[in-house]
């Protein structure tokens, strides 16, 4: 009884610790602003996802996944999800590898291993899908193996069952495990499910392709990923391909130990076999680990929340990201946008290497799927309704059923006045469980109701000071140039169109701009970037524009240029690395040597 | 085991009887929703479902039908017919008028008996199916996408193809001759590039880029013959608004019209429509020899927004068995109109022509303006119909085969999802009030947020299979011939080589 009650507060203690993992270090991952189809309430979805290859694990997933944007139910459903693996895999390891009742807890390095790829790998509902496939595929061969035992027939259905709900791979990992299985047990009587299986593994994907699904050549014979929704598990592919190999490469090691040994099963045997899977899984993903890209996510969670603070907290805290090798473009511009929120753009923008000049400070250009929510959020911020909404509709085409995009067409179609076609959108929260508070809010302010959290956001503010004059989006500039035409103290406006002159290396643009008054901030104290332009200008240009003079420069920004000419002048083999060092942070390394100009570098 | 059967079929009388409800009878007609108040119906027509608009809750439909008398109980406060008895009662009652009364809880639960409206079954039957494209609300991204075929006399809807199985390649610009399915075209860009040709029972993919072409062919028609396509080509851009309004304008730089002969995988072309004006959108005439198309000036003079940048209504002949052009005719100056005509589309009897009308350019499913215009070609005097436009954009129309109902795709009511709307023609100039493609749940439109996309009419069912259009894309394109008689510098518009030299 004691023994039963130690085993029960451990397993407890077990499953708190590894939910305060998932909570404390999986957290803000937890979002993720790619698919939450929180709407799997229509019967064409049960559909769409029962009849592709795949399916069934891509609906358990995608209905899993609508947890990922709460944080707690998210780490309730992951951390069950581990525990159930565990269970699961605890029973396969014990049927084939050994009946040691110790055998089955080390099975826990597989969820820990799992829960790993989890955090390293960006996005936590991405191992969900994994969890889920990872789930389905155990499940599926468990049973499978077990019902191979009792009945021939049964097997080539069950495999066919395993290729419609884990896809190819699983199915051909199936069939090894039984060909093994038969190779070791040598059970006659097992002859025609083993060959039964093995055919419908050869034969059963080319049926499909060729007659059943309008499928493409790798979803039907390679790709395990849910046909649906191709871009989830993009990442874990590898991990997931290497679970498919490990388990009957496990199987094959605890067979062949079991024939040299003569029957015996070893405790030692298992933990090595499982420690291999749970290694090569982890091994896998660390080859794909990307801190600089979760960091650029971190960013975008952060910026969708508004926590300017932080953003700017990441790359003050990690000094590595603002070395030229780590660049990341979407880590620029969440860097850029938090400067700005905080007024502070023309102060620190070059305490991040601006490589990619203002195709780093914007986001638009190419239009692509990954960049079209984190642009439609800028333009919001920045007043910019039409774009924000544009952008968000651009979003929306692959993740059509994405919370944060919907609800950003939701707001901007409210802000512009279309209220029919933001009920349209709003409706679709109306069956489901969750965001009922959003749904709520925006339905009474549609309604006329009393303020409302929409209210707060000061929508009549951002009504009016929408650029009112028709006008073709056409380049960043110019749209920065009209938010400030239509709202003179537009301060995002103001610092973007400013800065972007800068970074363009335009001297003659920025001081039109800071001399022509467009905005209405006082520019007779001026951010450090734009006083090192303005005594850049006045160092480049015998005949400077009338009004530049007014412009104080502080005496230590004139010691620096001055410092700074007689570098240029010597001129040394080594003068970027000097300049690296004493000028860091100056518009003029940038201007002399890291502007896309000077080294022409450009997006990928 | 006898008393549950009898348990069993009492409860199911009770519940299958008529329930009757004593409303106070007002003199207002309902307010529904698909509105399918006061409009003509074809006989084969799929139900016509429907709710109470707003928070009022239908309870019973009475119909009265020449003499007979029919009612429907209403559930969840939905109007839904079972098919066989909606089919039954339309194919008793051909060329009579339903009268329908509409007995509904109102906004603040009383009872209410509304004003009858009518449905006329009409005998003129519509085009057993449609074709169109399903598409999210993007404008330079897409992602999956599906040409799809909806049975009009019940709610089956089947892909023709969807690009997920060929690369999420963007695909549209379907096509056929004179509403048959067995000759069809899709334009496939992006990946796995061409145009796929269902023709003579094969379906291929074709290359229709040629030299003496700008680009592949764009904007297609069939001639009725079935092997004649006369296509654009374009060079096409996109621009966004500020104005919400407004959204998106397309226009193109540069346009053509060629002619692919099916037979001999032959691209031809003529002078007369290579010029440096900007040729696009043809259209045939069911008698296989008159090509009507519509020309705008070269883009010399743009203004910032196109403002007066107006197309006009042209047409010209064709001999295909001396493969010769005739001259051109104009048929309707945009300056005489005031705005731009665009996607005509000539009646099966060859005598009105169905186009939209919008205020500058020729794309217009986004120009809120756009209005759909009928044009008599024996008395030359054009009508606005209607029934069949509404306060939002109208485009993509398209007749069906007995030309007696025309499909137009609406943004009404949103202004932002096209929606397909059928409406009665009968043959002497007259529209009757349009409605809305009926589906089986009447709340289906208030959250469906796909585009219908250039809706066609289509005789019966397109007799592939998506996986023989997948084959087909997937395939290497078979290049066509440019008419080796034709001297078009393709880049210039109708500079001959000879004058060029």
């Amino acid at each position: 009884m004691a023994r039963k009650l130690v085993n029960l507060i451990l397993l407890t203690a077990a499953y708190l610790s590894l939910a305060f993992f998932v909570y404390y270090a999986i957290n803000p991952l937890c979002y993720s602003f790619f698919q939450h189809p929180a709407f799997v309430v229509t019967t064409d979805f049960f559909y769409s996802k029962i009849g592709a290859i795949g399916g069934l694990s891509d609906y358990l997933q995608t209905f899993i996944d609508q947890f990922t944007m709460f944080r707690f139910w998210g780490t309730f459903m992951l951390v069950a999800e581990l525990l159930l693996t565990a269970f699961l895999v605890s029973r396969y390891v014990r049927k084939t590898m050994g009946e040691n009742r110790y055998a089955g807890f080390l099975v826990w390095l597989l969820p820990v291993a799992v829960a790993f790829v989890a955090w390293s790998d960006i996005k936590y509902s991405f191992a969900i899908n994994m969890q889920v496939l990872l789930l389905a595929a155990v499940l599926n061969l468990h049973q499978a193996l077990s019902k191979y035992d009792w009945n021939k027939f049964v097997t080539p259905l069950l495999a066919i069952a395993i290729y419609h709900t884990c896809g190819p791979v699983a199915l051909y990992a199936f069939a090894v495990c039984i060909i093994i299985d038969f190779a070791f047990n040598r059970d006659k009587s097992k002859i025609i499910s083993v060959v039964g299986a093995v055919v419908v593994a050869a034969v059963w994907p080319l049926l499909v392709y060729k007659f059943m699904l309008p499928v493409k050549p790798n979803a039907a014979f390679y790709d395990m990923r849910p046909q649906e929704q191709m871009f989830v598990s993009f990442k874990l592919t590898p991990a997931l391909y290497m679970l498919y190999v490990c388990l009957p490469a496990s199987m094959l090691i605890g067979y062949a130990y079991r024939r040299i040994s003569g029957g015996k099963k070893s405790l030692l045997i298992t933990i090595a076999a499982v420690t291999v899977l749970a290694g090569c899984t982890v091994a896998s993903q660390l080859k794909h680990d990307n801190r600089v890209e979760r960091i650029g996510f971190k960013m975008e969670v952060a910026a969708y929340n508004k926590d300017w603070n932080q953003i700017i907290k990441y790359v003050k805290k990690n000094k590595w990201l603002t070395e030229v090798g780590n660049y990341e473009r979407n880590v620029n511009f969440f860097y850029d946008m938090a400067l700005a929120e905080t007024n502070q753009l023309a102060d620190k923008m070059f305490s991040y290497p601006q490589i990619l000049g203002v195709e780093g400070l914007f986001l638009d250009r190419p239009t692509a799927t990954n960049v079209c929510f984190p642009v439609s959020m800028f333009y919001y911020n920045a007043g910019f309704i039409t774009s924000a909404l544009h952008f968000a509709f651009e979003a929306q085409t692959t993740y059509n059923n994405s919370h944060y995009i919907m609800q950003m067409v939701i707001d901007c179609l409210i802000i512009i006045g279309d209220y029919n076609s933001a009920l349209l959108f709003l409706k679709k929260y109306r069956d489901t469980m969750f965001s009922k508070k959003y749904y709520i809010d925006r339905m009474s302010y549609i309604d006329g109701g009393f303020i409302t959290e929409f209210e707060k956001q000061n929508i009549n503010e951002i009504r009016q000071n929408h650029p009112k004059r028709d006008f073709y989006i056409s380049g960043q500039q110019n749209n920065m140039l009209q938010l400030l035409l239509a709202n003179r103290k537009n301060k995002i406006a103001d610092q973007y169109l400013t800065c972007s002159a800068l970074l363009q290396n335009d001297l003659e643009l920025f001081i039109d701009l800071i001399t022509e008054g467009y905005s209405n901030v006082n520019y007779n104290s001026l951010p450090r970037a734009y006083q090192e332009a303005v005594i850049l200008y006045r160092a480049l240009n015998k005949d400077v524009k009338e009004g530049i003079e007014k412009y104080n420069i502080q005496p230590y920004i004139e010691d620096q240029m001055v410092a700074f000419q007689q570098l240029v002048k010597t001129h040394p083999s080594n003068i970027y690395e000097i300049v690296k060092t004493r000028f860091a942070n100056t518009y003029w390394k940038y201007y002399f040597f890291d502007s896309p100009k000077i080294t022409g570098a450009s997006i990928k | 085991m006898k008393n549950i059967i009898y348990i069993l079929l009492g409860l199911s009388a009770l519940v299958s009887c008529t329930e009757s409800y004593d409303g106070i009878e007002v003199n207002y007609k309902p307010s529904i929703y698909p509105d399918y108040t006061d409009i003509v119906i074809p006989v084969n027509i799929a139900p016509l479902n429907f709710r109470a608009s707003g928070s009022c809750e239908l309870l019973s439909i009475d119909i009265i039908a020449g003499s007979d008398k029919y009612n429907l109980q209403c559930r969840n406060g939905k109007a839904i017919w079972k098919e066989n008895k909606w089919r039954s009662m339309l194919s008793e009652h051909v060329g009579d008028t339903m009268f329908i009364t509409v007995t509904m809880a109102d906004t603040i639960g009383q009872i209410v008996k509304c004003a009858p409206f009518f449905q006329v079954v009409s005998s003129d039957s519509i085009d057993s199916y449609i074709a169109y494209r399903l598409i999210n609300t993007g404008y330079v991204l897409w992602d999956k996408m599906g040409i799809y075929e909806r049975c009009l006399e019940n709610f089956k809807q089947k892909p023709i193809i969807e690009n997920k199985s060929v690369d999420l390649a963007c695909m549209n610009c379907h096509s056929f001759s004179a509403q048959n399915p067995n000759t069809m075209l899709l334009h496939i860009r992006k990946f796995n590039g061409g145009t796929a040709i269902l023709y003579d029972g094969k379906l291929q993919k074709y290359n229709t880029k040629t030299n003496i072409s700008m680009s592949a062919g764009v904007y297609p028609s069939w001639n009725p013959n079935g092997y004649l396509i006369a296509m654009s080509t374009n060079f096409i851009n996109q621009k966004f608004h500020n104005n919400y309004g407004k959204r998106i304008y397309v226009s193109d730089s540069k346009s053509d019209i060629v002619l692919l002969n099916m037979k001999t995988q032959t691209l031809t072309t003529c002078p007369q429509l290579s010029t440096k004006n900007l040729e696009n959108l043809p259209s045939w005439a069911p008698d296989g020899r008159t090509l009507y198309y519509i020309c705008a000036p070269d883009r010399n003079n743009e203004n910032e927004f196109d403002e007066g940048y107006w197309y006009s209504l042209l047409r010209i002949t064709y001999d295909e068995a001396t493969n010769s052009w005739g001259t051109v005719d104009t048929v309707l100056r945009a300056n005489d109109l005031g705005g731009s005509i665009t996607f005509p589309k000539v009646s099966p009897d060859g005598r009105y022509i169905a186009f939209t009308f919008a205020e500058r350019g020729y794309f217009t499913p986004f120009n809120r303006e756009a209005d759909i215009q009928l044009l008599d070609l024996k008395t030359n005097e054009i009508t606005t119909p209607e029934g069949v436009n509404s306060g939002s954009a109208e485009s993509n129309h398209g007749w069906s085969h007995n030309g007696h109902w025309l499909v137009v795709g609406s943004k009404w009511p949103d202004g932002l999802f096209t929606k397909p709307y059928f409406a009665h023609f009968d043959g002497n100039g007259n529209f009757s009030k349009r409605f809305l493609l009926p589906q089986e749940d009447p709340d289906f439109y208030d959250d469906f947020t796909l585009n219908y996309n250039n809706t066609d009419f289509i005789t019966g069912e397109v007799p592939t299979t998506p996986i023989q259009w997948r084959d087909a894309i997937k395939a290497d394109p078979i290049p066509v011939k440019a008419d080796p008689s034709v001297d078009i510098d393709a880049l210039s518009g109708a500079t001959q080589k000879a004058d060029k030299n």
